[in-house]
């Protein structure tokens, strides 16, 4: 049996399920950030315990309840933390049929379950897991007692259930945004204009509203929501700072200059020569998370305890990392998650937390703070602006024999890290001001910046080399896929110039650097669904193919653009293998959201700098995706019910911008090197 | 200066008080708890505090409090509480993923399609509803199954 990395862990079957009189509990440190997978586990766990949906429940992402599995990232939450509680609720099932054998002076496989009431012989025995969640100990290991049920026998598992939590997300009372504690207050942080900015002078203060003040970190704090925001609005276009010069160098501008660090990452010896060689490059700005909702955390201290609701991916971490910042025992700090908007990766929604605990601890009340949304757009982390280039070397055949890439970017991960890198916004402004850390890339295979920068075409010498720019003038973190987007973008661009080079069809030239079964079926699904290529004026096809990190999920999309002033597109055609989807339509949700979102950062997305002075504050600076701009989606899944799951949520990024930016390429004959694609871009590009 | 206002949510009279540029937003999830509107840029750029004045669909987040005296205010609580068959068929259609932006697109939707809007005029008028999770094609759909 493979156990999964969280519960080899948290090992007991009490660390996963606990049982009640009221049904079954699951504790997950996977927490709910609008992807289902809150759904995904009741699914999983409902199969192996024979009990329906609606008797479920979930614990998840609390630091003193659940598992500390670690961050909400990297597609891995069926495949880590799913797995882990399907392995879980196997064994205690198995606990309770023996417990029940006992008492029943029967054999375990003569008991069977149907919605928590335990059979003998097919018959009720008065027995259920109501009746003994009491007599059983669960404390013991989950993989000495587990035995999931296979493929063919899951009923719950590989049906597309309700999303539970979806109609409660229409109205009130959901949301870590909605909520309310007696004698609670409502906060807004003043972000200081730049990081070494220095208080010269305050404004009076309005009625009825506390200012908070710790060094240069500024906060107004009111019994009323509005009254803390037209407080805040009014002090914050007030107060004089000491305001040093902001960096002259914009953040593509970086990419090009001086390198602070270079590594190869991936290296063969021998980087044959070959007849003819290709080069492509592709150089992305910054993009926004840009969540519809306002990060917001609630704090509450009593006594020493500090109790945080925060819709962090990464309760553990955060609760670690405000130990370090506020100089407070992590034992005496809890985190609780509370969903609140999607975030798509490392957002600023534990900035707020901190926030929310400082305004509290000088308050002496509960706080609720809010950033506002030039907040998000000034002072969240980014994903970072990055410029990758590949070479490739084709033999006489045509055959790439050697390929050479080299990304330029900033580490894609500055997440909480606790005592070593705490890296919460405020932290830097505080009396005892800590700087913010370097932040990291995953190693290889996964990879951070240099995600899918190796190939997964069969390619004998390969090299990759990541370079990180001495000057970042922005705050730079994960964003869904990482690097994937660009470095999916310019592989895809890469083998279809080879293909042209070689005088292949760019299909079939894919599938010669092809062997993988599961890859090459993804590819040819995608184009049979795509079907015949109308060639009306302005129209382009582009396919896009990438097993996310090499690892995870398979996927190939072929989209059909119309490029007139601007680029638009139509259809996006869709084949993906993510192995066992535990939710279907959940799973394709997810693919279809990472479609859209890709299409919004090729076609329209960047953080507007001048020099490395960002002036992005609103909605108006920072156009997104529209309704009326969203293509028809068709979308498959053509995976192996029966094999591992793979994950979903970051497999249709690469593969979605890599088939766009292929159908601009088609449409104009020319190879875009500079996303986003805008208006500016494409005349740009033809000049 | 605070100001008292009367006016109708979802069909039953309502007194509130707060200063008059208040946004009528802060008075509903404040003072009235119909906190199913949400705030999401405050800036009226988002759609996500989408709420109906007289039948309208209005941003909430820049419509000051004063503005409302004596008129009609709808909500997603009212679109819900009347089960709108929308509302059903969005969650058929598993259409949304964090679900932030529904509320706005619930309430503009459903009042268009009373008001006998075509499905392209709805699309249309969404166009100032943002929606980050990509679910706007499944939105689209359900939004198509009620309208025809």
């Amino acid at each position: 049996m493979n156990i999964p990395p969280p519960l080899a862990a948290f090992p007991l079957v009490s660390q996963w399920i606990t049982f009640s009189a009221d049904g079954v509990g699951i504790l997950s440190g996977r927490v709910e950030l609008g992807q289902g997978i809150t759904t995904a586990l009741i699914q999983m766990a409902a199969d192996e315990l024979d009990v329906p949906v609606e008797a479920i429940t979930t614990i998840q992402g609390h630091t003193g309840l659940s598992p500390a599995e670690g961050p909400t990232v990297g597609s891995l939450s069926i495949t880590f933390g799913g797995q882990s509680v399907r392995l879980a609720a196997s064994a205690a099932r198995m606990l309770m049929l023996q417990h029940a054998a006992g008492l029943l002076q029967a054999q375990v496989g003569d008991l069977s379950v149907r919605e928590g009431l335990i059979l003998k012989d097919g018959v009720e025995t008065g027995l259920s897991y109501a009746r003994l969640c009491s007599d059983v100990d669960l404390a013991v290991p989950a993989k000495d007692y587990a035995a999931p049920k296979p493929a063919d026998q899951r009923r719950v598992s590989g049906t597309s259930v309700p999303r539970v939590d979806l109609e409660a997300r229409l109205l009130g009372g959901y949301l870590l945004h909605d909520m309310d504690l007696p004698g609670m207050w409502h906060g807004r942080v003043i972000q200081p204009p730049s990081l070494s900015a220095t208080v010269l002078s305050l404004p009076s203060l309005p009625p009825d509203v506390q200012l908070v003040q710790e060094g240069q970190f500024l906060a107004i704090v009111a019994r009323e929501e509005y009254t803390a925001l037209s407080a805040v609005k009014k002090v914050a276009a007030q107060i004089e700072w000491t305001i040093p010069p902001i960096g002259s160098v914009h953040p593509i501008d970086a990419l090009e200059g001086e390198i602070a660090e270079s590594e190869t990452l991936y290296d063969s010896p021998d980087l044959a020569a070959g007849v003819t060689e290709i080069s492509v490059s592709v150089t992305k700005g910054v993009i926004a998370h840009a969540s519809i909702g306002p990060s917001v955390a609630v704090a509450r201290w009593e006594g020493e305890a500090l109790t945080v609701w925060a819709h962090s991916q990464n309760v553990f971490a955060l609760r670690t990392s405000l130990a370090e910042v506020l100089g407070h025992p992590a034992a005496k700090i809890t985190v609780i998650f509370v969903p609140g908007a999607g975030c798509y990766g490392h957002n600023s929604s534990d900035d707020v937390a901190l926030d929310a605990a400082l305004m509290a601890r000088a308050t002496g009340r509960p706080v609720r703070a809010l950033w506002q949304r030039e907040d998000e757009f000034l002072h969240a982390p980014f994903n970072p602006a990055m410029c990758t280039r590949m070479t490739a070397r084709l033999n006489a055949q045509g055959r790439i024999v050697s390929y050479d890439a080299r990304v330029v970017s900033p580490p894609h991960s500055t997440r909480p890290a606790g005592a070593e890198e705490p890296n919460l916004r405020a932290q830097q402004f505080l009396p005892n001001a800590m700087p913010m850390g370097p932040g990291n890339d995953a190693p290889q295979p996964q990879g951070g910046a240099d995600r899918n920068a190796v190939p997964g075409y069969i390619i004998p010498a390969v090299r990759v080399v990541r370079d990180r720019p001495a000057i970042v003038p922005y705050r730079h973190s994960a964003m869904r896929g990482l690097g994937a987007l660009a470095n999916v973008v310019a592989l895809e661009q890469l083998m279809e110039c080879c293909a042209e080079a070689a005088g292949q069809d760019s299909v079939a030239y894919r599938l010669w650097h092809l062997e993988d079964p599961r890859a090459r079926a993804v590819i040819e699904a995608a184009v049979a669904m795509a079907g015949e290529k109308d060639r009306a004026e302005g129209v382009g096809y582009g396919l896009g193919y990438a097993r996310y990190k090499n690892m995870a999920g398979y996927m190939a999309c072929v989209a059909r653009v119309l490029v007139g002033d601007e680029v638009r597109v139509t259809d996006v055609w869709s084949a993906a293998d993510v192995g066992e989807a535990v939710s279907p339509d959940g799973t394709i949700n997810q693919l279809e959201g990472g479609i859209v979102q890709a299409i919004s950062w090729a076609l329209k997305e960047e953080v507007s700098f001048a020099g490395g002075q960002n002036l992005t504050k609103s909605w108006e600076d920072y156009p997104i995706l529209r309704f009326s701009e969203v293509p028809r989606l068709h979308t498959r899944l053509i995976g192996p019910q029966d094999a591992a799951p793979l994950g979903a949520g970051e497999v249709s990024s690469g593969p979605a911008g890599a088939a766009v930016v292929n159908a601009v390429r088609n449409a104009l004959g020319a190879n875009p090197d500079r996303l986003p694609l805008t208006r500016q871009a494409l005349v740009t590009l033809l000049s | 200066m605070m100001q008292t206002v009367e006016f109708s949510l979802n069909g039953k009279a309502v007194t509130v008080q707060g200063p008059p540029a208040m946004p009528l937003l802060f008075a509903l999830r404040g003072a009235l708890a119909h906190k199913g509107t949400r705030l999401g840029c405050g800036e009226g750029h988002c759609g996500a505090c989408t709420v109906t004045l007289d039948g309208v669909p209005v941003t909430s987040c820049n419509t000051p409090l004063s503005a409302v005296e004596g008129r009609a205010v709808g909500t997603v609580e009212g679109i819900v509480a009347a089960d709108h068959p929308l509302v059903a068929v969005l969650i058929r259609h598993q259409a949304g993923q964090c679900g932030y932006c529904l509320p706005g697109i619930l309430t503009k939707a459903a009042t268009l399609i009373d008001q006998g809007r075509g499905v392209d005029e709805i699309c249309a008028a969404l166009d100032e509803n943002l929606c980050r999770c990509g679910a706007h094609a499944r939105i689209l759909a359900a939004i198509a199954e009620v309208a025809s």
